[in-house]
């Protein structure tokens, strides 16, 4: 069987895990590793929470890298930026990649409260995820959707054309009930080849079918959004539920497509 | 042994959409109980899908009604209705449940373009399912959240205090604001968790209210039938196993009065 991965995921301190039983909210790396294991998951790319914007991620970032270090192949980093702190967003990211082993860049416009219209806040990281030849994730959270929509996700894709960019939660707004339109998606990733979307938040089966005969099987990646939702549930989902895809479809939405985006071994 | 797995909250019937997740079309019980036991569901509450609205949902009620017949205790039925056709609403709720054993009445406001505040059409239907014993379920949250607000339930829960009600949805999106203060308002209230994937939200409002109002429920087979009760009780671990086991079936049974318990929510703990 190949690997199965998610491709959104979160590691680090936020006091609301305690709500789930985590001590102090804290998730460190061999908890994280445990968590897999339980699921039946090879690995993760995981990026810092939203609460660690109070010390630009440091801390988080930090312990991610420790449990690349710790647990190689199975905690995989995505660096979280704020594009307003300028040169050291830069630094951070170029760090995070070329020292320490980041496999992508995230971006998530509650983080600075922009939008994906501000390009001369975002370009910048883009050129430098273009050098260092990792993709970006565009988080298109539900309360902010009307700042980061996939059609504005499309624009800039369109610009960077080695660069692959990560439509999260594909798309979301509309989706689940959310304000929005479900309807965004399709049409951006049909604009820019260079996009892929990743299942995060979204469990809603037939969405994903549709999605997946409308832009192909290789563009959607398996996500969680753990430990908000459980890491297990999409996996469930795509390997059991999805029934209109056969076994190596199955397991290409549930990790062979990460793996080929992040060059990780098959 | 371990405890029973129930589900409060699917669907079945004629709805081509189901055949993207390669399922039957039309799915009926023979599809939901192979479905049930290979994802460890015992039972589940159905109702008939939304798709049926303009033929007032018969057809797939029909289908629930033999299903309830050819699995007894495993598929159990919520009655669907418009309130806009009055008395025959009232009837054929009567009819489902005295002649065909269906266990529950649904409402969902999309299905007449009403609200739940809008008394004059939904007081017939609710006080006839208070009369029958049923549980009443109801949905919220969502685009049209606005028209089917927890709170509304509330309202109307108050005033049948020996009757069960059910919030579908957690409220969500957009209203889960308004559960723990419905829930503490109206002790005959109960949330059902169908496509509310956040345990944090439900631990809080358990941390409030307790872990005898919460019902595990899966929007199946629109999401997969398997992912509520995997969700509490594999990543829900401030919870302690009989808190669990209450979510994921105990709250099921006392609420459809499966083991001969008459009492509401409130008053039966």
């Amino acid at each position: 069987m190949p690997r199965i991965l998610d491709a959104h995921a979160y590691m680090g301190a936020d006091p609301q895990w305690a709500q789930l039983g985590m001590r102090g909210g804290r998730l460190d790396a061999d908890s994280f590793v445990r968590v897999l294991d339980g699921a039946g998951i090879d690995g993760a790319l995981v990026a810092p929470p939203g609460i660690g914007i109070a010390d630009d991620f440091k801390n988080d970032l930090d312990r991610i890298a420790d449990g690349m270090k710790r647990h190689p192949g199975r905690i995989i980093g995505l660096c979280r930026v704020r594009p307003r702190k300028g040169t050291a967003a830069l630094s951070s990211l170029r760090r995070s990649v070329g020292d320490r082993g980041f496999s992508g860049l995230l971006l998530h416009t509650s983080d600075d409260e922009y939008t994906l219209k501000d390009r001369s806040l975002i370009d910048p990281l883009i050129v430098a995820a273009a050098d260092l030849k990792i993709p970006v994730i565009f988080d298109t959270e539900d309360r902010l959707w009307a700042s980061c929509l996939p059609s504005m996700v499309a624009d800039i894709a369109l610009g960077f054309p080695s660069v692959t960019f990560v439509i999260a939660r594909m798309g979301f707004g509309g989706i689940n009930g959310w304000p929005g339109s479900p309807q965004e998606l399709v049409p951006a990733m049909k604009k820019a080849p260079n996009t892929v979307t990743e299942t995060g938040s979204v469990l809603l089966s037939k969405f994903i079918q549709d999605t997946i005969e409308a832009v192909g099987v290789d563009r959607v990646l398996m996500g969680s959004n753990a430990p908000y939702m459980p890491i297990e549930l999409p996996k469930i989902m795509i390997l059991k539920n999805l029934n209109k895809l056969n076994q190596r479809e199955k397991e290409l939405v549930a990790g062979g497509n990460l793996a080929r985006l992040l060059k990780l071994p098959a | 042994m371990a405890s029973l797995v129930y589900d409060a909250h699917a669907y079945l019937g004629n709805n081509p959409g189901w055949a993207q997740m390669g399922l039957p079309v039309p799915l009926d019980g023979d599809g939901w109980v192979e479905m049930m036991d290979r994802s460890g569901v015992h039972g589940a509450l159905i109702a008939p899908q939304g798709g049926g609205r303009e033929q007032f949902f018969r057809p797939d009620m029909d289908r629930i009604a033999a299903a309830i017949k050819k699995y007894p205790g495993r598929i159990f039925g919520m009655c669907r209705v418009r309130p806009r056709s009055g008395q025959e609403a009232v009837d054929e709720l009567r009819r489902r449940v005295e002649e065909q054993g269906f266990s529950a009445l649904k409402m969902n406001t999309l299905d007449d373009n009403y609200r739940f505040d809008d008394r004059k059409l939904m007081d017939p239907i609710v006080e006839a399912g208070a009369r029958l014993g049923i549980l009443l379920y109801f949905h919220t949250g969502d685009r049209h959240g606005e028209t089917c607000q927890p709170k509304m339930i509330g309202d109307l829960a108050v005033e049948y205090p020996d009757t069960n009600f059910n919030i579908g949805h957690v409220g969500y999106p957009g209203f889960t604001d308004q559960i723990i203060p419905t829930l503490k308002r109206a002790p005959n209230t109960n949330v059902e968790t169908a496509g509310m994937f956040l345990p944090i939200l439900l631990q809080n409002v358990i941390d409030e209210v307790g872990a005898t109002r919460i019902l595990i429920g899966s929007n199946g087979p629109n999401s997969a039938i398997e992912l509520p009760h995997v969700m509490v009780s594999k990543y829900m671990n401030k919870l302690t196993p009989e808190q669990k086991a209450l979510i994921t079936g105990g709250n099921f049974r006392r609420v459809l009065k499966l083991d001969g318990r008459g009492a509401a929510a409130g008053r039966s703990r």
